[in-house]
């Protein structure tokens, strides 16, 4: 019954949301479609979970422009 | 055991040395401002394999951040980078400079000499990483540049795997290493807590608890970890003794030591919600064992229990980070096996330790610290081998340290990781005493100790 209820998840870890501050606002200049580790259209490539655009978190790196 | 050289005091100043030392500190520190910057997605080993800068997962080297606790939960098998290479990386403490209030007759080791000791410390190459989507480690050997010889140094090789169980989503790992607490990811607990880097040419107490390090690179161990809805933590494992010649083909002296009869159990309960800006952690950990003194088991065993309870908060905002940690670590020990053999003269005995700290990091670059160790417990000459028979020892702790890569190195080695410190260490008791702990008549002030360092990584 237990094996049941155990969901496997991604195959592999990443971090959660909370533990980088994630909110789905920018903040100032920071977005998520401006950091080097989104990859669109809503996620990314180390936090857990679906990701805004328009979201930022405290782990945010500028990368290049988007087109 | 007390270094010999620690019998006669001397009052030496020699005050050249230290003007000399921050002399090539700010001259080394000019030449890193002075160059330009790289934003650096390749940093050691895990910063090549995430494709993030030092900063994303500590707040100032080594001290991690929630970010970093998870990637090393997670079995440090997070991706993200572009790079192709080998997993390598290369740490160097080097060049230090130690200084004591007085000098250390005799040297304060082998091929040193009294006082004002610059050191190449240590040397550390590094491999692991990840493995695969769920494999991954941890893996350091180090050249000892006091003690002159290579070992093994810290390994923890993880599996780990989220999953998901009614909702709630468990982060669920084993961890196989060689170090009680290495596996650990907060900076409370002894293998990873402050002061980060420490002088190996600095007087140090003579009575220590077993979980803080006595059996670094001695043991293998074996443990299971969840980490539930973010928050709740729980571990539980073993560890058990290596041979002497494992020990030996590692580069370790099994020499003295007191190995674990059987399995030593380990366990650690910690809870860390996260709220905004802010991460707070409470919990609880120990090691509990049966010991042959010495080695020796023509009297059985010894026996030990540490429990220990700690907490950690960190601020992290832009520019300003702060962190508290204190961790308080009870230890009985049962020496009746001990005091058969000559080598106790009571039957039981009890050591406590406190280490608390709090530093400032301005900017991801500056980090202050001040930090209070103490250790103390029931009187035992015999077993402690002080002049005064108590393990009491205390003092205080401030650092200053430049770190100018957090965020990535300069664009000629854009891989470099630097912290560039200073450490006061101020005793106000040794081995028991004031004034005269060696019987000697060397005060505990003595001791105090000033420490530079350069500490990089590539």
């Amino acid at each position: 019954m237990l094996a049941a209820t155990l969901k496997r998840a991604l195959a592999q870890p990443k971090i959660s949301k909370v533990a980088v501050n994630y909110q789905d606002h920018p903040d100032g200049d920071k977005r998520c479609d401006r950091c080097v580790q989104f990859q669109p259209p809503d996620a990314c490539k180390v936090v857990d979970g679906a990701i805004s655009p328009q979201g930022s978190c405290r782990i945010f790196i500028p990368g290049p422009p988007r087109t | 055991m007390i270094r010999t050289g620690l019998r006669v005091a001397s009052t030496r100043q020699p005050r050249l040395s230290t003007i000399v030392l921050l002399g090539v500190t700010v001259f080394a520190a000019s030449l890193i401002i002075a160059v330009p910057w790289r934003r650096a997605f390749s940093i050691p080993l895990y910063a090549r394999q995430t494709g993030q800068p030092c900063a994303t997962c500590h707040t100032a080297f080594l001290e991690l951040n929630p970010f970093g606790r998870r990637f090393k939960l997670g079995g440090y098998t997070l991706n993200g980078g572009d790079w192709t290479g080998p997993p390598f990386a290369v740490m160097l403490e080097a060049p230090t400079y130690t200084h004591t209030e007085a000098g250390q007759p005799g040297g304060a080791a082998p091929h040193f000499g009294p006082n004002n000791n610059f050191a190449f410390q240590q040397a550390s190459l590094f491999t692991g990483g990840r493995f695969t989507d769920n494999l991954g480690a941890f893996i350091q050997g180090t050249y000892d540049g006091v003690a002159r010889r290579f070992a093994w140094d810290n390994v923890d090789i993880r599996f780990a795997k989220p999953i998901n169980v009614d909702g709630h989503n468990l982060l669920w790992g084993v961890t196989t290493n060689n170090n009680p607490t290495v596996q650990d990811v907060w900076n409370t607990i002894p293998a990873w807590r402050f002061p980060f880097i420490s002088s190996a040419l600095a007087p140090t107490p003579t009575a220590k608890i077993f979980i803080e390090q006595v059996y670094a690179q001695q043991v293998a161990g074996l443990s299971a970890y969840g980490f539930l809805d973010d928050i709740f933590y729980l571990e539980f494992g073993g560890y058990r003794p290596l041979s002497n010649n494992t020990q030996k083909a590692l580069g370790v002296s099994p020499t003295g030591q007191s190995p674990i009869n059987g399995v030593a159990p380990y366990w650690r309960v910690a809870i860390e919600p996260n709220f905004g800006d802010h991460s707070w952690e409470v919990g609880t950990f120990g090691l509990a064992s049966k010991v042959f003194p010495m080695g020796l088991s023509g009297a059985g065993t010894d026996s030990f229990t540490d429990v220990g309870i700690d907490t950690q908060y960190q601020y992290l905002g832009d520019p300003h980070t702060v962190t508290a940690r204190v961790a308080w670590i009870h230890e009985n020990h049962n020496t009746s096996a001990s005091q058969t053999l000559g080598l106790a003269d009571n039957s039981n005995n009890q050591l406590r330790s406190l280490n608390a700290s709090l530093s400032y990091i301005y900017d991801k670059t500056w980090s202050f610290t001040g930090g209070r160790m103490s250790i103390g417990g029931t009187p035992d000459a015999t077993l402690y081998g002080t002049f005064t028979g108590s393990p009491n020892s205390a003092n205080w702790i401030s650092e200053i340290a430049y770190l100018p890569f957090m965020r990535g190195g300069p664009s000629f080695w854009p891989w470099l990781n630097a912290r560039i410190g200073l450490q006061w260490i101020r005793w106000d008791k040794f081995d028991g005493a004031t004034t005269n702990f060696n019987g000697a008549g060397r005060n505990a002030h003595a001791n105090n100790t000033i420490f530079g360092y350069v500490w990089i990584a590539f």
